[in-house]
């Protein structure tokens, strides 16, 4: 028997999801925050879903999500999800309401795919246990509210619920070691033709055996605490994939060896984690019993969504809006890497991806010293321009990394950073936005075109 | 001169490379020792000028201090002879008498200063730090599952002005005993707070007029007490 707060919390989040979206609004967050005041417990009384596939993870969460529910959608499934809206409590509800008719009773979609902040976890799963739960990495992340992975992996590994299938990423010997005694599927990407193994990362989530706490070694190290671990001393090593992939780097294609067939996808992005990303989303689809034909086509009509990565052309110039997460050193150093990479172009680099917070929150700088701002000490980056309340912080970060003080650049008002660039000295701007600055980002790149347009160099 | 850094594989948590790249920047001709864990630290059978630990995750603070028990006598020896600290976060709490886990569970600690510290995974608490050492004005973040009691007298280091102390009823943080500097603040203390910085530098024999970078610290700093001080400015939630 439901409680009555349960149903008036129901139709309240109903009504109010119906309302936001006649006035245009996408209200992901409001209405599960309703039913939340209303009714405590609400979850507890939501029908189940008839699927439910969970993904979760410090980085890669919101492109999985992404990319699983556009390939069902693709394949006729009806889906809820919350791709576009809040991975706690409040968005994790009202995507639990669109999924439900409105007398409570059932479910009406055949799929909810949820996206599900690691930390909210104790107040999820216990009440909505997924069939699946991707595990798509464990990193660092905001440390004041995250603190450290033990923390998190303590979390998870209390929450899960003991019947629920993992999907694991094999080459994150944090992540795929959690929930020992789970139904697992682990893949695997293999060293890629001439790819340099990255060993300068500033910080390692995992250094020390988690048995014996002796230092670890390193088969191949991707990135960070990424890749191919044994420890030397006692038995410890990485799990051994299920389905393994290789990049065939001519054709731009993820080779995914299953069990039983091999697929080929065409890659999303060429940073190594759309390629993880990718392959979170390709072993979930392959074990629901999709044809592998079937995910090819669809996926390879997606591409990542602009707000993770949006490139203008403009004469000769070009223009990059990447999300870089603010508190997040490493998603913030893969960024970094993927920048010094593209060595082709004299590049600016331009640095919002701070958490402005209403602007009325100083914020703690402590993660600029473990991201790696040595990797934008190229001879072929010429401008580093800050932008926002943390510009002076940020100047001496970027020269303890040893990058030229006459390179650095800054503006208190993020939006005037786009008088900073320089174009008589680069081709490629690269603008680094937090979660929150998206709008920022999108005036700036304007500001940027409409000085080309006008012809204008400094 | 030589500095240990203690296990900085896995207490160098929330930004404390900052501090450790700082140090080598200003002491470029020092001998920086960096001890692994399961090995015996450097300082039992050398001198040492310096001897920094960062935050840890609460595992590994049991197994450090486990590690570090065998040598309590020589850690009280090398405070006594002058030896500098630089401890921050939660490896502060080693120095302590106990811990008391979220569990309930007690975990017996060096017992070098007479606190305790109580863990409450549920809570995290996050804060400001803006506090007085003499004349000196030092700035810093907290953030943190513990609170910290005073069991007996213990000589604490900064009056506080903004944020947590030790608990929230005590208006003092840290530990300052002899060159023993201990702290609960997170990150890149020592880049954030020039004045503090440069008098320890100088104790410690740096040479030159001002510390690397002097003039950028000057004035991050100078921006950031200026930011703790706007009663606009919210603590954190």
């Amino acid at each position: 028997m439901k409680p009555i707060r349960f149903y008036i919390a129901l139709i309240s989040a109903k009504l109010a999801i119906f309302t936001l979206r006649r006035l245009g609004r996408n209200g992901t967050h409001f209405p599960g925050g309703l039913a939340l005041r209303i009714c405590p417990n609400f979850l507890r009384y939501i029908p189940k879903p008839k699927k439910l596939v969970a993904i979760t993870g410090t980085n890669g969460k919101t492109t999985v999500t992404n990319l699983i529910s556009d390939v069902l959608i693709k394949a006729n499934y009806k889906i809820s999800n919350n791709a576009m809206g809040s991975n706690i409590q409040e968005g994790i509800i009202t995507t639990m309401v669109n999924a439900t008719n409105i007398f409570g009773s059932k479910t009406i979609v055949d799929y909810v795919v949820l996206e599900v902040d690691e930390r909210i976890s104790p107040k999820i799963y216990p009440y909505i246990k997924p069939d699946t739960l991707i595990i798509t990495n464990l990193f660092r992340d905001s440390y004041r509210r995250n603190a450290h992975v033990d923390f998190i992996g303590d979390i998870l590994e209390k929450t899960i619920p003991k019947e629920t299938q993992l999907i694991v990423n094999a080459d994150d010997p944090l992540s795929s070691f959690l929930c020992k005694d789970n139904k697992r599927i682990s893949f695997s990407l293999e060293p890629i033709e001439n790819e340099v193994e990255v060993k300068d990362s500033r910080i390692k989530d995992l250094v020390n055996c988690p048995k014996c706490n002796n230092v670890l070694e390193y088969d191949f190290n991707r990135y960070h605490h990424i890749g191919k671990v044994h420890c030397p001393v006692c038995d410890f090593k990485s799990i051994k994939a299920d389905i393994i992939a290789h990049l065939d780097v001519k054709s731009n294609e993820l080779v995914v060896n299953f069990k039983d067939s091999i697929g080929r996808f065409r890659a999303i992005g060429d940073n190594t984690t759309d390629h993880y990303n990718l392959l979170s989303c390709v072993s979930f689809l392959h074990s629901i019993g999709l044809n592998l034909d079937q995910i090819q086509h669809e996926l390879n009509k997606l591409e990542i969504v602009k707000s993770r990565y949006d490139v203008v052309k403009i004469y000769d110039k070009q223009i990059v809006i990447m999300m870089t997460k603010d508190q997040n050193p490493v998603a913030t150093s893969r960024v970094f890497d993927y920048i010094r990479k593209q060595n082709h172009l004299n590049t600016a680099v331009i640095l919002i991806n701070e958490n402005t917070e209403h602007h009325t929150l100083s914020e703690n700088n402590a993660w600029y010293f473990d991201t790696d701002f040595e990797y934008l000490n190229q001879d072929f980056i010429k401008q580093i321009i800050g932008g926002g309340q943390r510009v002076l912080d940020l100047k001496i970060r970027v020269r303890m990394a040893g990058i030229d003080e006459d390179k650095y650049s800054y503006a208190l008002n993020e939006l005037d950073t786009a008088d900073c660039v320089d174009f008589d000295k680069v081709d490629s701007v690269f603008i680094l936005n937090g979660t929150k600055n998206i709008p920022e980002a999108k005036i700036i790149r304007q500001s940027l075109i409409n000085r080309l347009e006008r012809g204008e160099k400094v | 001169m030589i500095i240990e850094l203690l296990y900085p594989n896995v207490s160098a948590l929330y930004g404390e490379k900052g501090n450790i790249d700082y140090l080598r920047l200003a002491f470029k001709d020092a001998t920086f020792i960096e001890t692994e864990m399961n090995n015996v630290p450097y300082f039992v059978n050398h001198k040492v000028d310096l001897i920094f630990m960062g935050p840890t995750t609460e595992r590994f603070q049991k197994i450090i201090i486990n590690m570090l028990l065998p040598y309590r006598k020589r850690i009280i020896e090398l405070i006594q002879n002058d030896c500098f600290f630089l401890i921050t976060g939660n490896a502060l709490e080693i120095f302590g008498t106990y811990i008391i886990e979220d569990d309930g569970s007690k975990v017996q600690a060096l017992d070098i200063y007479s606190f305790y510290s109580k863990q409450d995974l549920m809570h995290r608490f996050n804060s400001y730090v803006l506090a007085s050492d003499s004349s000196i004005e030092l700035v810093g973040f907290k953030s943190q599952f513990t609170m910290l009691y005073p069991i007996n007298e213990i000589p604490m280091w900064m009056k506080m002005t903004r944020g947590i102390g030790f608990n929230k009823e005590n208006n003092y943080e840290g530990i300052k005993d002899r060159n023993f500097y201990g702290t609960h603040c997170l990150g890149p203390f020592l880049v954030m707070n020039p004045l503090f910085t440069k008098q320890l530098f100088l104790q410690l024999g740096y040479k030159d007029s001002k510390i690397p970078l002097e003039d950028d610290l000057m004035a991050a700093y100078v921006q950031r007490l200026i930011e703790f001080k706007d009663e606009k400015n919210i603590n954190y939630p």
